[in-house]
């Protein structure tokens, strides 16, 4: 081993708030795992965990998504027991947990969508529907506290993408829309936006990396 | 090496925007291309991230209930209760509980801890972080998650130095009703500076003042650290 160098041991030790925040990811996301094995062995009390540390920031996603309660309820509870019975199909080396719960989701959620998008379609009614205000308000100042530092971090991550890149890749993640018709919506050529959605994950990917 | 043009797919891919043949041809190319996997996981990772970005809402009070009883009723399920085998529930919470703490900023801390220690199911439990003494290894970080009552905490190490085929790191806990401090776990860190364990200190703890992680000949010592302090709570 090397020479560890130890300073002496009861100084002053300054603060290392990056050092922090890179063991406060990584231990995060080793007892997300940690949960997920658990859920494996059918152990219940892991399912409550998991929902205390996941259906916050999940069923705020599907309720973007969906704009509707029930509708977004329905869909967490569906994605909840579809990751219970599924949890041992977990792979680890294509993504974290929390990835992993969000992707499940939101794919639920945006089959919900797009089959309502289709009835309403029938009905002559798919556009109200999408512009709906929430019929409910959002939530408690201490489930705020709870989101609020992780929100913080990625709405600051997501200031720093341009505005078209920034739109072609929501209408994709909380709309559901298919390339042509976020082409459509945007008035910009199918060329552009692949190129806008490449460049804003990119950025994505790399301010969310500086300041983790 | 990804291009620009297959870089564009996974881009697409990961937004769930490629159909068909497109879609097909991509996943086929995904099988065998290790970079493009991880390209992939990269924008995945990112675009998880906007969950965040969404206006929190309240979940109803009756949805966590309607959620644990849609699943199977509950199995039991036997831990062992060798230590480094063994990480208690609650403990395992608090140390999640504990990444949420440190992800805060620092001004937050206090307010957020008060807030756990309200909560009874936690209320006994301390957690501590262990900053690095190591001029080599700066960024080393420690996290103790204690129990008091049972007198066990898990310890997780990162960023640290291996402890190389001749030493053990030593953890010790600092008893104020103690003279010297009590050890509480003998571990080695391989060649990835991380591990997490969970200890039981040779002898009971009545309060735990802080923590202290020291570098010693390979098995430890018996009596006081011999070797320097390495890792430790500030005061």
């Amino acid at each position: 081993m090397s020479d560890p160098s130890p300073s002496t041991p009861l100084s002053g030790v300054p603060d290392n708030a990056a050092a922090e925040k890179k063991a406060a990811g990584a231990l995060r996301a080793e007892m997300d795992r940690e949960i997920l094995r658990r859920l494996t062995s059918g152990d219940q009390a892991a399912f409550s965990d998991f929902y205390t540390r996941f259906a916050p920031a999940t069923f705020s996603m599907i309720f973007e998504i969906l704009r509707d309660q029930k509708d977004a309820e329905d869909v967490l509870q569906d994605a909840f027991v579809q990751i219970w019975q599924k949890a041992a199909s977990y792979d680890p080396s294509r993504s974290n947990v929390f990835t992993w719960v969000i992707m499940i989701a939101r794919h639920k959620a945006i089959d919900r969508l797009r089959s309502r998008a289709r009835r309403h379609r029938l009905m002559e009614a798919a556009s109200a529907e999408h512009a709906a205000t929430p019929d409910r308000p959002i939530a408690s100042a201490g489930e705020i506290v709870e989101q609020d530092e992780e929100a913080r971090r990625i709405r600051a991550a997501l200031r720093q993408l341009a505005e078209g890149q920034r739109e072609a890749i929501d209408l994709a993640f909380f709309g559901g829309l298919t390339q042509a018709e976020i082409s459509a919506r945007l008035g910009a050529p199918l060329g552009t936006v692949k190129a806008r959605i490449r460049r804003g994950l990119i950025a994505l990917r790399d301010v969310l990396e500086k300041i983790s | 090496m990804i291009d620009e043009t297959l870089e564009e797919s996974a881009a697409l891919y990961a937004l769930d925007l490629l159909e068909g043949e497109e879609l097909r041809a991509f996943e086929a190319r995904l099988e065998s291309d290790a970079a493009l996997r991880t390209r992939v996981r990269e924008f995945q990772e990112s675009i998880a991230t906007l969950a965040y970005d969404a206006p929190p809402q309240s979940l109803s009070s009756d949805l966590r209930r309607r959620i644990l009883d849609s699943v199977p009723p509950a199995k039991t399920v036997q831990r062992s209760s060798a230590i480094g085998t063994f990480v208690p529930w609650a403990l395992a919470a608090c140390l999640a509980i504990a990444c949420a703490l440190l992800a805060s900023e620092r001004g937050h801390l206090r307010n957020r801890i008060a807030s756990l220690q309200r909560r009874n199911a936690l209320s006994k439990t301390e957690i501590s972080t262990l900053t690095s003494k190591l001029k080599n290894a700066p960024n080393a970080e420690a996290v103790v998650v204690w129990d008091p009552e049972k007198n066990e905490g898990v310890l997780k190490v990162l960023d640290a130095p291996p402890s190389g085929s001749d030493h053990s790191y030593q953890l010790w806990v600092v008893d104020s009703a103690k003279k010297s401090p009590v050890s509480a776990a003998i571990f080695r860190v391989g060649d990835n500076g991380t591990t997490k364990i969970s200890f039981k200190p040779d002898q009971p703890v009545k309060t735990a003042k802080a923590f202290a992680i020291s570098l010693e000949e390979k098995g430890g010592v018996n009596g006081p650290a011999k070797g320097p302090i390495v890792l430790i709570t500030p005061k």
